[in-house]
């Protein structure tokens, strides 16, 4: 019984820190046994009781425990801390200058993560709303424009939604209202704002009213339009102003931040869905939005939406035999493309932030070795392993914690920075805050990234051996932290070389786009958007307009070539219309789709497309000659594979009464939806046989560019001087705009890339010098004993070279995995593309080269004698 | 010493020491606390400089036929605080009267 106690308090003792242990053990030892002695000859019922009292040290333990962890002591191990910072400024500096680059970069990046992809979308239970195309199989388009009429099926038959609305993009001239201004404009269904659960900051709410003529002559502001055009009047509401050259009343504003369908449309209007136009089912302009009743999932709304297109299918099947419905999650769809690009950043940032990590836990390693003495010390003076872990966690704590805020504010400069930079191409950038999630983030990152590299130093310290240290000072820890050090800097190239890869690969695909030639001219070449004025209510008079333009345009010195069409290259807006040949068999269900352009006889020449085959359209084509169309290589080469499409004859579009078209020419590819996409079938029409929309001017000309600019402008004007023009771009800044997300996350890796491989470099320079400093004796012994200078300079390089190899295969084969995941971010370029690895393996060796050379020499010019006599 | 407020069983137990209680076990006899109570009661009298504790020596130790034992003893500023804690217990009425019938 008493042996008993005795285990249990040796037991208890064990939980209380080192410093206390003895003495506890002793005096509780003591007070049982004296009180044990009485008792022994007594009942069990006394024996019992001072057993019993045994049981008091494990609150007296617990006691101890608290004391050791009180304020007190934290503080004291905090300013202890302090004063180390305040003595290493040096250190202190590199260390918090490589993290506060690595916390930044990742709260910067999460910030935009978190705005973009994660933070639920501005509108009402956005979780039931979902954006609906057509999935047209016969063209292996998913998302394809919705046709009205089968809008309308959906929106009339479905049992799932609450409500379907539907909205197309368009564009007019606002006046009467001040300065004119080119507004961009949403024309929604009147259920629009109700299906996104907003209502609007002045003002009323769309009614169903307002979508039926002739009371939809209606607009909604959004903020910006408002603040900018209206001087944000509060009495806007009621005012009549005129959009394209029609009335049009303002009921109400939207509330600040309100971008839907994105953030450039100024103005909503009611669409007047006449029921003929609810008839068209062979034309696809909507955009379908839905929300599905709160009773419902995500899958049943699926179904039921597809269950009406499978009914109309076998219903119409000229024209929806081939078509199903895709539907995505509306945030999804807002966001779903940026998804990728982001989530790769989001890594890359990762990699920065361990490789930083690896680096400053190295530092701390080596800073650990030259500390193991006063380690040493303050263990023999009475600190435990723990209180001198806990020492090492709070100086790794309170150095993260300072990095961590100068992080925040480098990502606060660099999320203003991206802002700015992505805010065409990322939809919700403009959201990006620093709010209480990415602030807890930063100090998670932060605390996260403290414990691990103070971890290292900790663990050796727990481990280290009181006696030997106090003997060999930091001679005698050497060996035993370096395989750590090793490790770290071999995860440390393995990271680098993932990120230089993926740099390489994204590097690669961007040459390669560029190499891409897009089939059309792209210096000289000024584009500018044209409204045709309101007061041509014919046709003809239009043409007439823009025949004198392109005609006095021509005669501007410096001008080679004018002409006009309806959608550019790179616009993002293209028509398409079904493709009958003559003397074909129609094919069963919906014949085959093909892209069309209206144009003028000077676009070829100003745009330089080559000419292959015929001719091009000409002025002789004229409104009453007989019909003719242009076709680009690809449509000639699918539909007319033997080569005999020039002279053949076809019809475009759903009318079987349209006449025939006769092939006259031709033409090469052109790129309209950018360099990496491959061109498809396409026909141009020339512009006095067809309608059209708004037209781009297209003036090839040489010269300084401003001076063009005016003499187009100016030209205009005077042909017609109430004509609209607006965004007047060169064709090399369209490219450039196109190009730009890819450009804009190609300089993000690069510059990560490059971070990555400078730390790297440091991380091996730091370790090979450090290896060379605690071998010098041994070199200098080799020496001795007849070593060449020349051979230890190999030696220290071969070493060197042993740890990057190892990070260079390992990190190789992380790349690829990562590479294969990234797959549609790589143009032309195979996920495992020798050249971009090779080059990668050399670029690092050549790296670990350049960090390995300087130790080597300082290696091959140690003194034999003065080496040995150190020891 | 600043202001440090000490507990109903704390200022019992600095009182027993006061009244000349030398050990732990005893202290917890006197007070009729559990050595629970008593211990981390003694380990914050002591952090506070209440009292102080030492070890007998071994002479004493053998001649009782016993292990050493730790032993405290009040100080200066415990005596004070301890002045200051009766009075703040006072109201109480108990707290003299106990130890002194046990």
């Amino acid at each position: 019984m008493r042996s008993l106690l005795r285990r249990f308090i040796a037991c208890v003792a064990r939980l209380t820190p080192a410093w206390a242990r003895r003495e506890f053990q002793a005096e509780w030892d003591a007070e049982l046994e004296t009180a044990w002695a009485p008792a022994a000859g007594r009942s069990w019922r006394d024996r019992a009781s001072v057993a019993a009292r045994a049981l008091g040290s494990i609150p007296d333990a617990w006691f101890l425990i608290r004391q050791q962890w009180s304020l007190d002591m934290l503080m004291q191990d905090i300013r202890y801390a302090l004063r180390l910072m305040r003595q290493r400024v040096g250190y202190t500096a590199v260390v918090i200058v490589t993290l506060a680059l690595g916390i930044g970069a990742n709260t910067a990046m999460f910030s935009a993560i978190h705005a973009v992809l994660v933070r639920p979308l501005p509108f009402k239970e956005p979780d039931r709303l979902v954006m609906i195309w057509e999935n047209d199989r016969l063209n292996r388009k998913p998302r394809y424009a919705v046709a009205p009429a089968n809008f309308d099926d959906w929106r009339t038959q479905t049992h799932v939604f609450e409500q379907i609305a539907a909205y197309l993009a368009q564009s007019g001239s606002i006046t009467g209202a001040g300065e004119p201004f080119h507004a961009t404009v949403a024309a929604v269904s009147a259920n629009f704002f109700d299906t996104l659960g907003v209502t609007p900051a002045l003002g009323r709410p769309l009614t169903p009213a307002d979508g039926v003529p002739p009371n939809h002559r209606v607009l909604v502001l959004s903020d910006a339009a408002w603040r900018t055009h209206f001087g944000g009047d509060p009495n806007v509401v009621e005012r009549t102003v005129q959009l394209g050259g029609m009335p049009y009343r303002i009921v109400a504003v939207m509330p600040v931040g309100f971008a839907f369908p994105d953030r450039t449309i100024d103005i909503w209007r009611p669409f007047p869905f006449r029921p003929d136009l609810l008839a068209i089912r062979a034309q696809h302009f909507l955009t379908v939005i839905g929300r599905f009743k709160r009773s419902a999932s995500l899958e049943q709304a699926r179904i039921d939406v597809e269950s009406i297109a499978v009914a109309a299918q076998k219903k119409y099947p000229q024209t929806n035999e081939q078509r199903g419905t895709t539907m995505v999650p509306l945030q999804e769809a807002i966001v779903g493309e940026v998804r990728s690009p982001m989530y790769l950043l989001g890594a890359a940032v990762g990699l920065l932030l361990l490789i930083a990590c690896a680096n400053v836990a190295n530092l701390m390693l080596v800073q650990g070795s030259s500390r193991v003495r006063e380690m040493a010390v303050r263990a023999a003076l009475g600190a435990d392993r723990f209180r001198i872990a806990r020492q090492l966690l709070i100086e790794g704590t309170l150095l993260a914690l300072v990095s961590g805020a100068a992080g925040v504010a480098l990502a606060a400069a660099g999320t203003r920075a991206l802002t700015r930079l992505a805010v065409d191409y990322v939809p919700r950038i403009t959201d990006v805050r620093l709010d209480p999630a990415v602030l807890a983030f930063a100090l998670a990152v932060s605390l996260v990234t403290g414990v691990f590299f103070a971890f290292a130093p900790a663990l050796r310290a727990s481990r280290s051996n009181v006696q030997r240290d106090l003997r060999e000072g930091s001679r005698g820890a050497i060996g035993s932290g370096r395989w750590l050090r090793n490790a770290l800097v071999v995860s440390e190239v393995a990271a680098a070389v993932v990120l230089v890869t993926a740099a390489a690969l994204l590097l690669e695909s961007f040459w390669r786009v560029l190499q891409v030639r897009p089939g059309f001219a792209t210096t000289e070449v000024l584009t500018v958007e044209t409204e045709s004025s309101e007061k041509y209510q014919q046709d003809a008079q239009n043409r007439q307009f823009y025949t004198d333009l392109l005609a006095r345009l021509s005669a501007v010195p410096g001008v080679h070539a004018a002409g006009v069409v309806n959608n550019l290259p790179l616009s993002g807006q293209g028509w398409t219309a079904w493709l009958t040949i003559e003397n074909r068999p129609r094919p069963l269900g919906e014949p085959p789709e093909v892209g069309y352009r209206v144009a003028t006889p000077g676009y070829l020449s100003a745009m330089q497309i080559p000419l292959l085959q015929g001719r091009w359209i000409s002025d002789g084509d004229t409104a009453d000659s007989i019909k003719v169309i242009a076709v680009n290589k690809a449509l000639a080469d699918q539909f007319f594979p033997s080569g005999n499409a020039v002279g053949s004859r076809v019809r475009l579009g759903p009318n079987p009464k349209a006449p025939w078209r006769t092939i006259v020419g031709v033409i090469g590819n052109v790129h309209h939806a950018g360099p990496e996409v491959e061109p498809a079938p396409e026909a141009f029409e020339p512009f006095t046989q067809d309608s059209f929309g708004d037209l781009t001017l297209v003036v090839r000309a040489e010269g300084d560019r401003a001076a063009i600019a005016t003499a187009v402008r100016s030209v205009a004007r005077t042909v017609d001087p109430s004509v609209v023009l607006w965004r007047m771009q060169w064709m090399d800044g369209i490219l450039d705009d196109h190009l730009a997300p890819r450009r804009l996350s190609l300089l993000l890796v690069e510059g990560f890339a490059v971070l990555a491989l400078g730390l790297a470099l440091l991380g091996i320079y730091g370790v090979m010098s450090f290896a060379v400093s605690e071998r010098v004796p041994e070199i200098g012994i080799r020496m001795a004993l007849g070593a060449a200078p020349a051979e230890i300079h190999q030696m220290v390089i071969r070493d060197g070279l042993r740890l990057a190899i190892p990070g260079l295969v390992t990190g190789a084969a992380l790349a690829l995995v990562v590479a294969r995941l990234a797959r549609n971010m790589l143009f032309e370029v195979s996920p495992g593309d020798p050249i971009a690895f090779a080059t990668v393996a050399i670029g690092v060796l050549g790296v670990a080269l350049i960090a390995c050379y300087v130790p080597a020499r300082r290696a091959a010019r140690v003194d034999p004698l003065t080496a040995i006599r150190v020891e | 010493m600043g202001r440090y407020n000490i507990t109903y069983p704390t200022t019992l137990v600095l009182h027993a020491i006061a009244e000349g209680v030398r050990y732990g076990f005893d202290i917890a006899d006197r007070t009729g606390l559990q050595t629970g109570t008593v211990y981390p009661a003694l380990r914050r009298l002591d952090t506070l400089g209440f009292v102080r504790s030492n070890w007998e020596s071994e002479k004493v130790a053998r001649r009782e036929q016993r292990p050493a034992r730790r032993y405290y003893e009040i100080t200066a500023s415990g005596t004070s605080a301890l002045e200051t804690a009766m009075k703040r217990f006072e109201n109480l009425g108990r707290l003299t009267s106990r130890p002194r019938h046990a």
